[in-house]
């Protein structure tokens, strides 16, 4: 295993207020790595400069190969207005990065089958459920086949079927080589599908693999600071 | 209706209906995007400003439309500059400039005691005495922004829909933001000659409200929004012309009826 991003001293402060604090630690190529910690912790911050939509104030981010492809999935609320008058079809292939018309219309119609929308790709985003909204902006991230895959708080809005099926196409998709960074504050779903774990709170707490966190203490104050976050 | 069809044999409305629907196209499209973003009130602000460049304008004796071109570019980036950096709402800081570019546009017409007149002019537009310069400068300015939103749709709709997505995507945020902002200047102060400071951000924004109550995709939005704001303003020349009201209000008044019915229309559909 290689690493495919290194996270090297990474501090991120909004004026007086320090957001991250001298983090740094490796994904490896592969790797299902879930970003847990309580609200305000830091977690979306950490993913958005992973993503280079905050700057860092020091230390730096790294991609190993300039070929990776990533998928992003913002948080859902910074996205979605039930107004806006775009179909499920024109939002996932916006998305799409070749100009050959032809293959990008191959690529809509096999992401559609995938994530089972293609009977809802002409309707409004803002007339489906948080299950087929969720599940368009998905397929939005995953139109280009990324090999990276960041994902903040995806399932926030997705009842528990909706959830597996969401986490299911996600763990296949790792099975067939694509890293995955999530954040997620739900443990059952952490505990099922992901391999390694960065628990966070401003600074780095613990990063391992999901046996060695669910031995240690840190996965009570994972437990404790979700109850209380 | 032959005393109708006589309409289109004098040149100035003919340089009105053209020149007209050319500056509707580009409101209409651009309009869209504005009202998307939440930014449509920026037409307003930036009408309030050129009417202070335009009593700048008489005042030193320069072109009004010339002058007020690069001065309310520079106020609408300094807009968004305003919004982004200084920790301020866009709507607080379009309200901030459009309020002080009003006082000013005061100061300077009492200062020079003579274009209070002349500036009035201004504040309702008269596309009837539109030049052949300025027809064609509104052709040109159509053109341009049709082919931006034709070239760069993808990257305007992303950006519309979820600008971080679109960051991430590689979308030059910055840059389009930018463009759009100076196109809505240009278009603002082009619109003055045809329904005035006080109306042209109603041509911005009602069609694409409009659209959006009848329309099922983005692109529909947009093709919607134009056939609404050209529709209004040839209905509107025409029958100003026929009755021998006002041009800007009447344009204006069509779009509010335009937009009432299609709200009709929608909650009719909808309760079946």
């Amino acid at each position: 295993m290689s690493a495919i991003i290194t996270v090297e001293n990474l501090t991120i402060n909004y004026g007086d207020y320090c957001a991250l604090q001298n983090i740094s630690f490796s994904v490896e190529k592969g790797d299902f790595l879930a970003v847990v910690g309580q609200n305000g912790s830091g977690k979306t911050t950490l993913v958005k400069a992973i993503v280079r939509l905050v700057k860092p104030t020091s230390g730096s981010v790294i991609f190993h190969n300039s070929q990776d492809i990533i998928g992003y999935l913002p948080q859902k609320t910074t996205s979605l207005d039930p107004r806006f008058p775009a179909s499920v079809e024109e939002i996932v292939i916006s998305g799409i990065r070749t100009k050959d018309k032809m293959l990008a219309k191959k690529k809509l119609r096999e992401v559609l089958d995938l994530l089972e929308i293609s009977d809802i790709s002409k309707r409004k985003i803002g007339q489906l459920s948080g299950g087929q909204q969720q599940r368009a902006i998905l397929a939005r991230a995953l139109i280009n086949s990324p090999t990276i895959l960041i994902l903040d708080e995806p399932t926030g809005a997705l009842d528990p079927s909706s959830r597996s099926c969401f986490y299911n196409t996600i763990k296949e998709m790792n099975k067939n080589g694509a890293t995955v960074i999530m954040v997620s504050h739900d443990f059952h779903d952490i505990e099922k599908y992901v391999k390694t774990i960065a628990l966070i709170d401003r600074t780095l707490l613990s990063y391992g693999n999901l046996q060695d966190f669910l031995a240690s203490e840190a996965k009570h104050y994972f437990k404790h600071a979700h109850k209380h976050g | 209706m032959e005393e109708f069809l006589k309409i289109f044999s004098y040149d100035f409305m003919l340089n009105a209906i053209i020149a007209g629907s050319f500056v509707a196209v580009s409101c209409a499209v651009i309009g869209v995007f504005l009202v998307l973003r939440k930014f449509s009130m920026i037409g307003d602000g930036l009408a309030h400003t050129s009417l202070a460049t335009i009593a700048l304008g008489m005042l030193i004796g320069f072109s009004p439309i010339a002058i007020s071109i690069p001065l309310v570019i520079l106020a609408s980036l300094f807009i968004m500059r305003l919004s982004q950096k200084a920790t301020i709402w866009g709507d607080s800081a379009i309200g901030f400039v459009s309020a002080t570019a009003v006082a000013i546009a005061v100061m300077l017409a009492s200062l020079s005691k003579g274009f209070s007149n002349d500036l009035y002019n201004y504040l309702f537009g008269n596309i009837l005495t539109i030049t052949m310069q300025e027809l064609w400068i509104s052709v040109i300015l159509s053109v341009i922004v049709v082919a931006v939103a034709t070239i760069y749709y993808r990257d305007l709709f992303m950006l519309t829909f979820d600008e971080d997505f679109a960051r991430v995507a590689g979308v030059k945020a910055d840059f389009f933001n930018s463009l759009i902002i100076i196109l809505t200047a240009v278009i603002v102060v082009l619109g003055i000659r045809l329904v005035g400071t006080m109306l042209i951000s109603s041509l911005i924004i009602i069609p694409a409200i409009t659209a959006l109550q009848v329309s099922k995709n983005f692109k529909q939005t947009i093709i919607l929004s134009v056939i609404f704001a050209v529709f209004s303003v040839v209905a509107g020349i025409l029958s100003s012309f026929a009755l021998n009201i006002p041009t800007g209000a009447t344009i204006v008044l069509i779009n509010g009826a335009l937009f009432l019915g299609s709200l009709f229309i929608k909650t009719l559909i909808n309760r079946k």
